[in-house]
């Protein structure tokens, strides 16, 4: 443990204390997660060799591919003269964000409401990150601060839509249909940018985890997953290819939609296959550990010219209704740094590849500015972070008109979300003012400054 | 012995009149909260809404002949002469009575299925970490914020340190003013001044009006028309439709009970499906974890009616074999305070209770004879539900399990209900225990209309949530055991969705509640949405409107027993006719494949034991849990309290199919050395079939109990690559293993 001086820690001695234990103890326990995590990234890495030996594999993809050619696949898409490429990745954080635990405004005037409203849930004194436009962001983002200067990385306050309200459920499904159920015909909002990509590679929808997002739920067959390397049938090598044609076959015409996601599986197995024969290991020396593991996967089907064009991430834990902890050692302060690093990572093991990846994040709903004992309550109004290779028109971007009026106690709704989102993928895919008017319908598009020109 | 009287014959016949007239507005179901400006907002057309449907007024039942006792001694089922009887249910003490619901809506509501989850709610944070799958015990990754105020753990240091670190932060916000939860704490470890009173804007918001946004979602969630909840949103896409399309739309419940309902000519499935039209067979896949032959064969024997029955009687079902296993994992049997004193005993032994509650859950459903009770304990534990890990689960969460859950899951639901706001896992998990009279905390008062009862669509309103974390107050914990501070309790008149109380004293307090707690359950969008999410379970993904009305209708009128609720849904035609529209999730297909194959408990006498903290069984039922888990499902695991979704197209995920088929192939291997297999080339028998072709379809219906198509015949031979007419012999040529895992990758063992 460094020295450190009373001056530095606290103003008095008795607070030093506090602070020098609690770094210490926050050190140990960082190590022990790290270690956990250690050990968990290898017993992934063992999982991966279990099995079908890869070299003997190889030797029947050929058979595969005739096999699998005679399936029926029953989707079927209009073609398209050209696929556009890159990728656009959507973290949701459930349980709503509390946007102002990750930037905050730091004018006079909202730092006096804040300091009264939230004394405990500030941003952390110490290493607060400048951003433009009287912002700063917390220390938690540091591992970004390369993406920052960059010109990779921003935010966007005061995101949300009048129809969300505080039913994480509701908030939610919402946002994942890109409206509301009438509105949209049940369609998730990604599903109907995949549609609207006209791409039909296996992989151009994928989710990280074991259930399918909503937002990819649609007519376009998306795949969920919570590990490349495990997409690998078991058993002798010499079974493997007839055996994923027989289960295509025993499915085909059973009259159930079970059918349509089993052949899209079966479909991307194949091309799954190759990839995780070819083992991963991250570039440039990047680590990965907690959600960073779910960019991973993305970053070994990128990687592996699996024509990833849309992805979703699914982050849990930010319903922080009591212990909100936004200062360094705090609950929240560690959500966000595991988030930071996982982004960090992913970009610098893209390397190139970065240039054509997107990653926006966002949460249902923000929280309220007052604290309510040592969390929050939900809220309206929060937080949208864009990390992109594509370089950003600022750091601070979207409307801010300060926190002196609020809306029943939440951060008002600024901009919108789903200008937003449709600003964010027209940018990435160069789609026009109509096609996103289609993930969004019933509203208004509005173009929004995030990219730069 | 039945334990209600069901309706007499006619009382189902239209309860609402018409099925299919039009409600007399274009809209939803629901009334239009008081703002009566609220038809369209900023362009967006609001959904219109009556108030909720009372009562349906039923006439006076009388007994009939449904259901048959359980018939105890027969030659091959013996009672088992340990298991104590039932002790009598006790008489609920009279209540005030509450004001009737809303009244009744003058149209039937017609629930619009159309055009129209994946997202699971988050909970609260301090009980889960991440879904990417970050280990979610607590304990290996120390939560280095988590302060426990009641200071549970004999580890003072710990504790002490965990201490620090929350005031460390809370220290290091602006030097000038220690705010109150920093004075208290800071008082509580060290002395010093007393909490200095919170500052007004540090208050809880209620002080503000409930309906003071200017949005109409930010008064009411059911404003903004939207799914009901994760099940009906994933079931608004084109796979829902085709669902939708096989499903029956319409029915009748047979007087004569199930077995009738089976055979009747309205039950006749409306789609050809993999699965053939057996009662028996569906009746197995979808009331227990699995068919086996040894099942099939009885339902067959003793009929229908005669073996749910049975069922809906557990208690006279002997399972002594696998409580003689269960009594390996050692806690399963100790109560709060005893998980208390052994918590460092256990922990140096790594002895995980909470671990273990999950572990007798798998073995049960594998196991278990009572498989309908332990479908519906699943069903619980999904509705009403608690997640297996959080921060004190170690000693909170057995409770909630067997206390909760398995104690009232065939009894009723406001007994669940109230027992659930009275048990420490609840409250902790959703804060409750943090809710005080200065700072209230409205995380369980949501959940509660939200999740447990009345649905985001039962048209509550903001102010109705705040209402009922104010009247919610004092619920606490001490010990890990529930327990009511009257002094933290606010009083003052309460009303929540026409429930009004005086709530003028704090120690009445707590009685306010559970007569708030007991007008919910009984609420009548409670009984729908238990109806929606028990015909989603057991009938459909997409239940039928026709179905849904009959069971809710069934639940107020049986004032919330659920076997009579069941026994509504089991005699109706929906239920016979829904065949094959269900499909698997990851954990039901792996205790599927368990079943199927036979796979016993018993420890082969070859198996070395080197863990003497754990019994074999106990360490295969830990690899089965861990299993589960890397597929994405296990007993009570969802991390957010709106537990699993049940329909398919939440769990249409590749990664699952294919570890799926994997773990079969495994378990076909004899993976887990601690239980017995049946070798796959004795799967048939001792003899080999006489061609390939038969021996194909001698290992279909003993996996998948029914024959394959020609198609699918021929596509499971060119796994083996062999003809149907050659001769194989009993290890099919070596690739016996390939062709089960092959089966047993078919849609006939997918779905059920």
């Amino acid at each position: 443990m460094g020295k450190h001086s009373y001056r530095s820690l606290a103003d008095n001695p008795g607070e030093a204390l506090l602070r020098a234990e609690a770094e210490l103890v926050d050190r140990e326990n960082a190590e022990l997660r790290d270690r956990f995590h250690r050990l968990n990234t290898m017993e992934e890495e063992q999982q991966d060799g279990r099995g079908v030996s890869r070299r003997r594999f190889m030797v029947g993809a050929a058979a595969t591919m005739t096999a699998l050619a005679t399936v029926d696949f029953s989707y079927t898409r209009a073609a398209f003269a050209a696929t556009p490429g890159g990728t656009l990745i959507h973290v949701f954080l459930y349980g709503g964000l509390d946007g102002l635990a990750l930037v905050s405004p730091a004018t006079a005037a909202d730092e006096d409401i804040l300091r009264a409203a939230r004394p405990d849930l500030l941003l952390p004194n110490s290493g607060p990150i400048a951003l433009d436009r009287n912002f700063k962001l917390t220390a938690a983002f540091a591992p970004l601060s390369d993406n920052l200067k960059a010109g990779q990385l921003a935010f966007i306050p005061a995101v949300s839509d009048l129809r969300l309200s505080r039913s994480h459920f509701q908030a939610q499904d919402a946002c994942n249909l890109g409206g509301l159920p009438a509105e949209t015909g049940g369609v998730g909002f990604l599903d109907s940018l995949v549609g609207l990509l006209g791409d039909t590679n296996p992989f151009r929808s994928v989710g990280v985890g074991s259930t399918l997002p909503r937002s990819l739920v649609g007519k376009n067959g998306a795949l969920a997953l919570s590990s490349v390397g495990a997409l690998n049938l078991n058993g002798e090598a010499k079974y493997s290819d007839a055996t994923a044609a027989a289960i295509g076959k025993l499915f085909t015409g059973i009259n159930h939609p079970l059918e349509e996601s089993v052949m899209a599986g079966l479909a991307a197995l194949t091309k799954a296959q190759q990839i995780a024969a070819a083992g991963y290991t991250p570039a440039n020396g990047v680590t990965y550990d907690g959600i960073g593991n779910s960019f991973k996967q993305l970053a070994q089907l990128i990687k592996g010219g699996a024509n990833v064009r849309v992805a979703t991430i699914g982050m849990g834990g930010f319903d922080t209704h009591e212990d909100e902890g936004t200062q360094e050692g705090g609950f929240l302060f560690g959500r966000l740094a595991e988030l930071a690093r996982g982004m960090a990572a992913f970009f610098k093991d893209l390397g190139d590849k970065a240039a054509d990846v997107t990653v926006m994040v966002s949460s249902e709903f923000g929280r309220r500015v007052a604290q309510d004992g040592s969390g929050t309550d939900h809220g309206h109004g929060g937080c949208v972070i864009v990390l992109s290779g594509k370089k950003l028109a600022g750091n601070l971007l979207g409307t801010w008109n300060g926190l002196s009026t609020l809306d029943n106690g939440d951060v008002p709704e600024y901009n919108n979300l789903f200008d937003v989102f449709g600003t964010i993928a027209k940018g990435r895919f160069g789609l026009t003012d109509a096609e996103v008017a289609k993930m969004f319908p019933a509203r208004t598009f509005k173009n929004m400054e995030i990219f730069a020109p | 012995m039945t334990h209600w009287d069901p309706p007499p014959p006619g009382a189902w016949d239209d309860p609402y009149g018409d099925p299919d007239r039009q409600p007399e507005t274009s809209a939803g179901r629901h009334a239009a909260p008081d703002d009566a400006a609220s038809t369209s907002f900023n362009g967006f057309a609001l959904g219109q809404r009556k108030s909720d449907w009372g009562t349906p007024d039923l006439p006076a039942r009388t007994p009939s002949t449904w259901p048959p006792p359980p018939v105890s001694g027969l030659p091959n089922r013996p009672v088992s002469p340990s298991r104590p009887a039932l002790p009598n249910r006790p008489v609920s003490p009279s209540r005030p009575v509450s004001p009737p619901p809303p009244p009744a809506m003058a149209a039937p509501p017609v629930w619009n299925p159309g055009p129209g989850p994946g997202s699971p709610i988050s909970g609260n944070r301090s009980h889960w970490v991440d879904q990417s799958g970050v280990d979610h015990r607590g304990r290996i990754i120390i939560d280095a914020d988590d302060i426990d105020p009641h200071d549970r753990s004999a580890d003072r240091s710990l504790n002490r340190r965990r201490a620090l670190l929350a005031l460390g932060t809370v220290v290091t916000g602006t030097a000038a003013a220690l705010s109150p939860p920093g004075l208290h704490l800071f008082s509580k470890l060290f002395g010093g001044p007393a909490p200095a009173a919170p500052t007004k804007d540090a208050q809880s918001h209620d002080n503000l009006p409930g309906n003071g946004s200017d949005r109409p979602a930010g008064r009411q969630p059911s404003a903004a028309r939207t799914y009901t909840d994760q099940n009906e949103s994933y079931m608004g896409s084109t796979a829902g439709d085709h669902v939708r399309k096989n499903t029956p739309k319409t029915g009748t419940v047979a007087q004569a009970g199930p077995a009738q309902a089976a055979v009747s000519p309205q039950a006749k499935p409306v789609a050809v499906s993999a699965l053939g039209a057996d009662p028996a067979r569906h009746l197995a896949n979808r009331l227990t974890f699995g068919a086996t032959p040894e099942l099939l064969a009885e339902i067959n024997r003793i009929g229908i009616d005669q073996w749910l029955g049975n069922q809906l009687a557990p208690e006279t079902i002997d399972d002594s074999k696998l409580d003689a296993k269960l009594a390996e994992l050692t806690t399963l049997s100790k109560t709060v305070d005893q998980l208390r004193a052994d918590r460092d005993a256990n922990s140096k032994a790594g002895i995980a209770p909470d671990q273990e509650i999950v572990e007798a859950a798998i073995a049960r459903q594998i196991w278990s004879q009572r498989q309908v009770l332990e479908v519906m304990v699943d069903f619980w534990n999904d509705f009403l539900h608690v997640t297996a890990f959080f921060d004190g689960s170690d000693v909170q969460r057995p409770s909630f399990d067997k206390d909760v859950i398995r104690k009232y899951a065939l009894d009723n639901y406001p007994d669940m209900f109230v027992a659930a706001n009275r048990n420490a896992a609840l409250l902790n998990y959703l804060d409750q225990d943090q809710s005080t009279k200065n700072a209230i905390n409205e995380n369980l008062a949501r959940e509660n209309l939200e999740l447990f009862t009345v649905g985001v669509d039962g048209g509550y309103t903001e102010v109705d949530v705040r209402q009922a974390a104010i009247l919610q107050t004092g619920r606490s914990i001490k010990d890990d055991k529930y327990f009511y501070r009257a002094d933290q309790h606010k009083t003052g008149p309460v009303t929540i969705m026409g429930f009004t109380h005086p709530n003028d004293t704090a120690a009445g307090g707590e009685k306010a509640a559970e007569d708030y707690f007991r007008y919910l359950a009984m609420h009548p969008s409670t009984a729908r949405y238990i109806a929606v999410s028990l015909a989603t379970r057991l009938v459909s993904d997409t239940p039928p409107q026709s179905l849904v009305d009959k069971v809710a209708a069934a639940y107020l009128a049986s004032k919330g027993q659920i076997k009579p609720t069941l026994t509504t849904l089991l005699s109706s035609t929906e239920f016979w006719g829904s065949v094959g529209q269900k499909v698997r999730r990851p954990m039901e297909y792996l205790v599927a494949t368990y079943r199927t194959l036979g796979v016993r408990m018993d420890t082969p006498a070859a198996f070395k034991n080197t863990n003497a903290n754990a019994s074999p069984f106990l360490q295969g039922l830990r690899q089965i849990r861990q299993k589960m888990d890397e597929l994405g499902q296990f007993p009570t695991g969802q991390p957010t309290p709106n537990g699993y979704p049940d329909v398919f197209v939440a769990w249409t995920s590749v990664g699952t199919m294919v570890n799926g088929w994997n773990e079969a192939y495994n378990i076909l291997s004899g993976n887990r050395p601690m239980f017995t297999y049946v070798n796959p080339s004795q799967l048939v028998g001792a003899t080999t079939p006489a061609t390939a072709g038969a021996y194909v379809d001698a290992l279909a219906q003993r996996l998948v109990h029914q024959a394959l198509t020609p198609a699918q015949k021929a596509a499971v031979l060119e796994v083996a690559g062999v003809a149907d007419a050659s001769t194989v012999d009993g290890t099919f040529n070596g690739a016996i293993r390939a062709v089960a895992r092959t089966i047993l990758a078919s849609p006939q063992h997918h779905l059920r």
